[in-house]
């Protein structure tokens, strides 16, 4: 990439909105008009009004949050008749072609997330098996599904059995997480079927396109959003909707109260009160079919998942800005959230709210890679952790990763504590994919000033907007080593005596896991260590348990429930000990060939060292079947794997925290093997090189001072700015590095400046490292 | 009607245009752009609507509550941008298939990312204003600008990182 592809890229840009622009501006807009009608509107809500004297008070224009209702206002100026995209009168199918892009059953698989994540974690429904021969598992109960299906969700139980909907791999997951309308409903039914449920019949008996599909808490009533016959701006926009009520077998439902008109979207969800959404004016709208629809202030920036509360942003802080639903009343003295910013997302009891998504998107990342786009969506297993799906930047069905393998379209589920914003990846659930896991990450909770400090309870909320800020991506390391403590940044340290370095960590919901060398009784050994936070007010590391104590450090399986160490050894025999990280109790024990244990992934537990039969460089999967809850299930198996690799010159190949390695060959070319799959790439680049640490796909390889690209066969070299070496921790995600700054500081020599370099935009002038952009400094001990 | 709201209509007439081509190339789609600027205008109208005269920085407020917006209403799950844009060009037209191009090359990038690009190239924003708009440190807006015009050249290029990485 060169300075004239960003002069022709913006060019591009210019010509295109050129281009675009008569399409865009209409001319039959009248301005004065546009001013009346916003005068209008704005006169008719006391809220609104209230708002708009605060702010101008305040001079925050920008600040200025309300709900999306107030979108439509410009809309009753537009004049000329409407765009040929307009939905017909009737409201039927051809209707909803002009509607935006609802992802209907997407939706509705996300929004029932959390109802069903509030029942409880263990009655998540299971969707496994790849390729053809899925089966759903939900409170013992399994099920085989069609072939495509590689996610559900369960809505509601209804008389007839849980309600679910499914979702295919049939069209590409996008980037934010919505699939298409390949989503269905199904009623489960006591004889182990799984039934379709019908779509609402419009006029004439057609089946009617519905939208965002909702289930009634007792699972007998489906109400599905429809665009009404004026639903549509000048330019198409779908500004009016409908509701349609069905039975379980599509049959119209009646309710005894009209529900109301004038909603701008769909109602968001359906909880004991009724249906919930908003007006024109952020105003709350709970209707219930029989009791009729009650209005509640707004604006309103996040409701509950189970509908029974809602964030409104700040009228008043003595009254509170969370109202309940069922009584519409404030509850009193309760959080505000600031004017600028938006909740993403309320937990239950609206204990905690997400306010800035960003904050979670980075931790998805840093958790499951850059190559891993924004949430999806966030529930709630209960009122201080949050379950967040994420699915892949972008893929499609025909996208294959290096090794030729076939990617699926399938969102990964990942766990976050929100006291101490630790993620981890759920290995349990539907997200039985392709998609690598790097572990865990701990977030650094901040104690952030804002309008929501003068209570010291709210500073839950205030950990959450802390965790990133504003700055998505903008995470520093959160791990490191000084003389005789472990740095936690923003949340503590702790002591080990002795300690050489920390080796490995991984965070889950409320504790964090460490592994370390430390110097005992005259040797070396590795320990492994948990910790947790005083409480959710207070996210200070407390003392810490030592799980378990070996001859090299641990390494701990990809959600945080086992640890491998080893214990003792042989000239080729590594003994490993499973422990589960609760208490440190032994599952299960057993000699492994090896010389050295390097990595845990969702393949086993990895050892490399000579065959020794051949003497060969070998890698060995071990894959143990104990529980973590204590008992040995099953006769643990040793696999001997990766035979490929015995032509390797290196006899300890460089792990990537992503289950893959990369190697150099005794043609000098750089490859990469998948554990899980074994399977080895091509060549991603020839020449000798020196020894380095691979990113986690093998894209890069940072080698000294040096940062290569590989692939396509051809590799690419690009040195560190000067001052800059690589240091002890090196790959945080797919395209950051880490690197030390030289010299150390000169006020403590023994510590070390650590930074992290960008190193996407490599050419022409290598990886950019900055603290100019905020990046965290740590000290480590190298 | 209040007459107050003369210089405000006037704010409206000559502010769209250049808003509604920014937002376009940030959402993808005419009609979400249309969302997207009527929900500025709507804001500000709520502060200024019957302000006189209004403030000189408007116009570049207009932007960064567009900025923010562009990069905040995908929350919502029916407003989220489309990985495929729809066409809004007629695809009759000589620009029909690059302007397709570009726009479902933007539909890549993260919304800070985009907007980053856009407000750079298309309204002339240097890092420090486009870290404004964003409330974000200048050095974490020229690193969205960097990466996205990264990603861009290699979807230009048909080298798509994102499926290289799995």
């Amino acid at each position: 990439m060169n300075d004239s592809f960003e002069r022709d890229l913006g060019d591009l840009i210019r010509r295109v909105a050129d281009h675009a622009s008569p399409t865009l501006d209409d001319p039959t807009l009248d301005h004065s008009d546009a001013a009346a009608a916003m005068e209008r509107i704005a006169r008719r809500g006391r809220a609104v009004r209230a708002r708009r004297r605060a702010l101008v008070a305040a001079g925050a224009v920008v600040a200025l949050a309300l709900a999306g209702g107030t979108a439509r206002l410009l809309t009753t100026h537009v004049s000329g008749a409407p765009s040929a995209a307009a939905p017909s009168p009737t409201g039927s199918a051809t209707a909803s072609a002009a509607a935006p892009v609802v992802d209907p059953a997407f939706t509705a698989w996300l929004d029932a997330l959390p109802r069903l994540d509030a029942a409880a974690t263990a009655d998540l429904p299971t969707v496994r098996g790849r390729e053809g021969a899925p089966t759903l598992t939900y409170r013992g109960r399994t099920v085989n599904l069609p072939a495509d299906v590689v996610g559900a969700a369960l809505l509601a139980v209804s008389p007839r059995g849980p309600v679910l909907a499914l979702t295919s791999n049939r069209i590409a997951v996008t980037r934010w997480g919505t699939v298409d309308a390949t989503s269905r409903l199904v009623v489960w039914g006591a004889d182990g079927a799984l039934k379709p449920l019908a779509p609402p019949a419009g006029p004439g008996g057609a089946n009617l396109t519905g939208q965002n599909p909702l289930v009634s808490p007792d699972g007998t009533t489906i109400a599905y959003a429809v665009p009404l016959p004026e639903a549509s701006t000048a330019i198409g926009f779908v500004s009016r909707w409908g509701i349609t009520l069905t039975d379980l077998d599509g049959r119209p439902v009646t309710p005894r109260v009209a529900p109301p008109t004038g909603l701008t979207s769909p109602f968001y969800l359906w909880g004991p009160a009724g249906l919930v959404g908003t007006d024109d004016l952020g105003r709350i709208l709970v209707w219930h079919p029989d009791r009729g629809t009650k209005t509640i202030a707004g604006p309103v920036t996040a409701f509950t998942s189970d509908g029974t509360a809602a964030l409104r942003y700040e009228e008043s802080k003595t009254s509170g800005c969370v109202v309940d639903l069922t009584t519409g009343r404030p509850v009193p003295r309760s959080p505000c959230i600031a004017p600028d910013q938006s909740a993403v997302s309320l937990g239950p009891r609206a204990r905690w709210a997400i306010v800035d998504y960003d904050a979670i998107s980075a931790g998805v990342r840093r958790t499951l890679g850059d190559g891993v786009a924004d949430l999806g969506t966030l529930s709630w297993p209960d009122d201080h952790t949050i379950l967040a799906l994420a699915a892949p930047a972008h893929f499609d069905l025909t996208t294959v990763a290096p090794d030729g393998r076939p990617v699926l379209p399938v969102p990964a589920l990942v766990r976050c504590d929100l006291p101490t914003g630790a993620c981890a990846r759920v290995a349990s659930d539907q997200a039985q994919s392709y998609l690598p896991s790097w572990g865990g990450v701990i977030f650094q909770p901040q104690r952030v000033t804002g309008p929501i400090t003068d209570e010291g309870t709210y500073l839950r909320w205030l950990a959450v907007l802390g965790m990133n800020g504003y700055s998505g991506d903008d995470q520093g390391p959160q791990l490191g080593t000084a003389k005789d403590r472990i740095l936690l940044q923003e949340i503590g340290e702790i002591t080990l005596p002795g300690l050489i370095e920390a080796t490995s960590w991984h965070s889950g919901p409320g504790v964090g896991l460490i592994g370390a060398r430390v110097r005992e009784r005259g040797g070396e050994a590795g320990v492994a260590l948990r910790f947790t936070t005083r409480s959710d007010t207070d996210p200070v590391v407390r003392p810490t348990t030592r799980l378990a104590t070996g001859i090299a450090p641990p390494v701990f399986d990809p959600v945080g429930e086992r640890l491998a160490i080893v214990t003792s050894r042989t000239a080729t025999t590594l003994h490993l000990e499973v422990r589960e990280t609760t208490r440190g109790s032994l599952i299960v024990a057993r000699d492994v060939p090896g010389e050295r244990l390097v990595q845990w992934s969702e393949a086993g537990i990895a050892t490399t060292g000579p065959d020794p039969a051949t003497g060969r460089p070998s890698v060995w999967l071990w894959a143990p079947s104990g529980s973590p809850s204590g008992s040995p299930a099953g006769s643990p198996s040793v696999e001997s794997s990766v035979d490929q690799i015995v032509d390797a010159e290196l006899a300890d190949p460089p792990f990537s925290p992503a289950a893959q390695r990369a190697v150099q060959w005794g043609d000098g070319c750089i490859r990469t093997i998948d554990l899980a799959e074994r399977v080895v790439s091509a060549p991603m680049g020839c020449g000798t090189v020196e020894r380095g640490t691979p990113s986690p796909d093998g894209t890069f390889l940072a080698s000294g001072r040096t940062v290569l690209r590989l692939g396509n066969g051809e590799r690419s070299a690009l040195p560190l700015p000067e001052g800059v070496t690589l240091g002890p921790w090196h790959w945080t995600s797919q395209t950051q590095v880490i690197a030390t700054v030289t010299p150390p500081p000169a006020a403590d020599p023994a510590l070390r400046t650590v930074i992290r370099c960008d190193v996407l935009g490599l050419e022409p002038h290598g990886p950019t490292c900055g603290s100019d952009q905020g990046t965290a400094l740590l000290r480590g001990s190298g | 009607m209040d007459t107050g709201g003369e210089p405000f209509g006037a704010f409206v007439a000559e502010a769209t245009p250049g808003l509604l081509r920014t937002a376009y190339l940030l959402t993808g789609r005419a009609d979400r752009a249309g969302e997207l600027v009527e929900s500025v205008l709507a804001r500000l109208w709520l502060a200024y609507g019957t302000t006189d005269p209004l403030p000189g920085d408007l116009p570049d407020c207009a932007r960064r509550v567009l900025a923010r917006l562009a990069t905040s209403r995908w929350r919502q799950p029916w407003r989220r941008p489309d990985a495929d844009p729809a066409p809004d060009a007629d695809p009759g037209t000589p620009d029909a298939g690059e302007e397709q191009r570009l726009l479902r090359h933007l539909a890549q990038l993260t919304p800070r990312q985009r907007a980053a690009l856009v407000l750079h190239h298309l309204d002339g924003l240097d890092d420090a204003s486009v870290a404004a708009a964003f409330g974000c440190r200048v050095g974490q807006a020229a690193r969205y600008r960097r990466t996205a015009t990264t990603r861009m050249h290699d979807l230009a290029a048909g080298d798509v990182i994102e499926t290289a990485a799995w």
